[in-house]
């Protein structure tokens, strides 16, 4: 299955992406996803989306991705 | 209720009328406004580059007003926030909140302000004469 992932700020220009197709094995998580391009440190603090609704940091793990789906991928909020 | 992205902040005197006029219980309407200051860390500050997910940042500005409605019991809000280059002194975000008394609004506008700050999927990258850094949210900052 395909899947698209999208990274926002500070991530974009981590890992030098705006956003990449990937091609998963059926059943991948999103945890799985994140895990590819985010050292461990990271991925526990930063915001997730799929198709533009967002996932609780606490059920990452659970999230089973269909081909289709869109990730975003996005640090801790800054605003103001 | 109302929340957007804008490039430019708009006429505080326009939204002052507008909450005035969403119910004649309101008697007291607070304002928060943010400015981009000239000085951060000792670093002079030549500007503020904001970044937004436009579609979700919207719909959770306008999660948090509906859940300061219910908590605080506010009669109308509103949020503003600026994404792209903003210059020193320019209004980068105006939270807003009307109610029948100003304490309902004192409470509900600053976690309100704090709720943005840590929630909303805006981002700021801070451009001093030293160099450009991502700013990461504190408490009370």
């Amino acid at each position: 299955m395909k899947v698209k992932v999208r990274f926002f700020a500070r991530l974009k220009e981590e890992v030098g992406l705006s956003e990449v197709e990937l091609e998963l094995d059926e059943g991948a998580s999103l945890a799985d996803v994140i895990r590819a391009f985010l050292r461990e440190r990271d991925a526990g603090a930063i915001l997730v989306a799929v198709n533009e609704e967002l996932v609780e940091a606490s059920d990452l793990r659970d999230v089973r991705l269909k081909d289709g789906d869109v990730v975003d991928v996005m640090p801790p909020a800054s605003g103001g | 209720m109302r929340a957007r992205l804008t490039e430019k902040i708009g006429s505080l005197d326009e939204l002052v009328r507008e909450l005035k006029g969403s119910s004649e219980e309101v008697g007291a309407i607070c304002i928060f406004v943010g400015v981009v200051r000239g000085i951060s860390s000792g670093k002079r500050v030549l500007r503020l580059e904001y970044e937004a997910h436009e579609k979700l940042a919207p719909r959770v500005l306008l999660k948090l007003l509906e859940e300061a409605k219910v908590k605080h019991g506010i009669i109308d809000g509103f949020v503003e926030h600026k994404v792209g280059p903003a210059g020193v002194g320019e209004l980068v975000m105006c939270v807003a909140v009307a109610s029948r008394h100003r304490r309902e609004a004192f409470r509900a506008l600053e976690e309100l302000v704090d709720a943005i700050k840590h929630k909303a999927p805006i981002w700021k990258k801070e451009v001093t004469e030293e160099g450009a850094y991502w700013v990461e949210a504190e408490p009370g900052r």
